[in-house]
């Protein structure tokens, strides 16, 4: 991870040393600071922070007269408010968001939970979203309606014909396979989504997902003051759930490893607490108990905005270090083999990748650490009706394959890739698409090519005949179409 | 006066041959046919409504196609 978040540190830090007015410097002296060896990510470093408008041109900084523009060419300089902040984040020595407010003060819990007991809690909740998720026959409860009804929303999962029960769909489906990161940010995106049209309670949601990534999820031991505020500002949220340096000093409360932070909840804002709450349903976020005025943070809702990123950039290594880390203890791995004849052999001990497995595979045989399923026309077939894609099937077997057939190409035998393919063509030999047909009684074949461009152009056209002068046209684009053909002059 | 003599909104079904063939089959035995235009070997233009029984039908089709083995 180092060198790139060191990278943009470096930038940062250097361009706040400068005291002089705005703080502009030219680049070329940025980049003196920087060992040969290493301008190549500095570069990038400074292209990247530009493009997140940290840094910007000096130029672009008003208030300067029109000679002292031309002198500024080439220098940048850090934006304003972000200076300030920065500036005003590196001078306090108070990181955690809600506590520098008295009136929100909390007494010390008494029965603070440990961490683990948090984790546990979290990934227990979880799984039963995903159990829910992949409805496997609904062992417990089942999740709160808030869950249900962003499940829905987002559509994860969906009515199937006239009945109460929800099946999982197309897009529920990828959901699963997806890291919990990504899992926890499609439900913060949904939930923000659903809430657009109020822009307060937007920029609510918003400020509470940043304050929740500098929270910490255990007071860890304490390291020297400033550095660790330094720390979690410059080099983003993602430190901040690391387990930080242990003191020197043992002196510092005895269990203090073990105890977690506690945030009030009544500081929160409505909107803020409302989505605590969903939180808290869904496991991100821990309360003792419905009537308590605190909650404790986890680690994937204190990595929530930065957890996003590794959805963008999956190759990057700071991600991957932390996905790693966090998979580790999250996720019992599940290792496939899949046999040419159509065999498939899982180790897992899970419940829930068992209900996975289902989706798509006949169970055989269930033994304490594996599992052995025949992949038929039948169950993929199910699978491919509730709108699974043989790639993700075909993804989704290899995510997960054994390390004995990870180096083997193709991991999946030819002919089991292959079937399972062209099961799904099978469904789709025929294509069906809802169009208007468009008469257009043209002289020549000029006119109606100009036309059939057109709807080309907008990619509308689904079907042209020249000689007919027949033209399909899709449902969005037909006004646009027939206003066309209206306004070529007839020949 | 406009350039577009008629529009019509339907669904347009694009398939392989012996598809078509089999959907205009099913067109024959109905009372009241639902395909508009018979645009080529290929594609078909047809009834909205329509579109849910040629899917039906369809797949009534490849279940009879296909063997499977008894486990």
């Amino acid at each position: 991870m180092d060198n790139e978040m060191m990278a943009w540190s470096h930038v940062v830090l250097s361009s706040v040393q400068i005291r002089a007015g705005d703080g502009a410097i030219s680049k070329d002296l940025l980049k003196g600071w920087v060992r040969d060896a290493y301008t190549g990510v500095h570069r990038a470093a400074v292209r990247q922070l530009s493009a997140l408008r940290v840094l910007v041109r000096a130029q672009e900084l008003s208030g300067a007269a029109a000679a002292a523009q031309q002198q500024r060419r080439g220098m940048i300089a850090l934006n304003p408010p972000f200076r300030k902040n920065l500036l005003q984040a590196l001078l306090t020595p108070d990181v955690a968001p809600w506590k520098d407010d008295p009136r929100f003060a909390l007494r010390p819990d008494k029965l603070t939970p440990s961490r683990a007991k948090i984790e546990g809690e979290m990934r227990r909740k979880w799984e039963a979203v995903l159990h829910f998720l992949v409805a496997s026959d609904g062992a417990g409860a089942g999740p709160t309606p808030s869950v249900r009804a962003f499940m829905q929303q987002a559509g994860l999962m969906a009515r199937r014909g006239r009945s109460e029960q929800l099946v999982i769909t197309n897009r529920g489906y990828e959901f699963m396979l997806r890291d919990i990161h990504v899992q926890a940010w499609m439900f913060v995106l949904s939930l923000i989504r659903s809430k657009s049209s109020d822009a307060q309670a937007r920029d609510d949601l918003l400020s509470f997902l940043f304050m929740l990534s500098y929270c910490t999820v255990s007071a860890a031991l304490q390291p020297l003051e400033g550095h660790h505020n330094a720390q979690s500002v410059c080099a983003a949220p993602s430190l901040s759930c690391k387990p930080l340096p242990a003191a020197p000093s043992a002196s510092v409360n005895r269990c203090s490893e073990k105890v977690c932070e506690d945030y009030p909840l009544l500081a929160l804002t409505p909107a803020q607490a409302q989505l605590a709450r969903d939180f808290i349903d869904l496991g991100l976020l821990y309360q003792r108990k419905p009537s308590s005025q605190r909650f404790y943070t986890t680690e994937i809702a204190v990595n929530l905005v930065f957890g996003a990123a590794a959805a963008e950039h999956p190759s990057r290594a700071v991600i991957q270090a932390a996905d790693a880390s966090a998979q580790l203890d999250l996720a019992p791995r599940m290792t496939i083999i899949v046999e040419t004849n159509f065999q498939v052999v899982a180790y897992t001990t899970s419940d829930l990748h068992v209900a996975m497995l289902t989706l798509f595979l006949e169970l055989r045989a269930r033994l304490p650490n594996m599992v052995i399923g025949v992949i038929t026309r039948e169950s993929v077939r199910q699978a491919l009706v509730t709108g699974i894609k043989a790639s993700q099937i075909l993804n989704f077997l290899k995510w997960h394959a054994h390390p004995n057939v990870i180096n083997r190409r193709p991991m999946i035998p030819e002919n089991i890739a292959d079937q399972i393919i062209l099961w799904e063509r099978e469904r789709t030999r025929v294509k069906y698409d809802a169009g208007t047909l468009l008469d257009l009684p043209f002289e020549g074949v000029h006119d109606f090519d100009k036309v059939a461009e057109y709807a080309e152009e907008l990619g509308a056209c689904l079907w042209a005949a020249r000689e007919k002068r027949v033209l399909i046209v899709a449902a969005a684009a037909v006004n646009k179409v027939v206003a066309f053909a209206d306004g070529l002059m007839p020949s | 006066m406009s350039n577009v003599r008629t529009s019509r909104k339907g669904v347009l079904i694009t398939c392989d041959v012996p598809t078509k063939q089999f959907i205009l089959h099913l067109n024959s035995k109905q009372a009241q046919g639902f395909i508009i235009n018979d645009l080529d070997e290929t594609h078909l233009f047809v009834e909205a409504s329509a579109v849910h029984e040629i899917r039906e039908q369809l797949e009534r089709l490849q279940e009879m196609n296909v063997y499977v083995r008894q486990a």
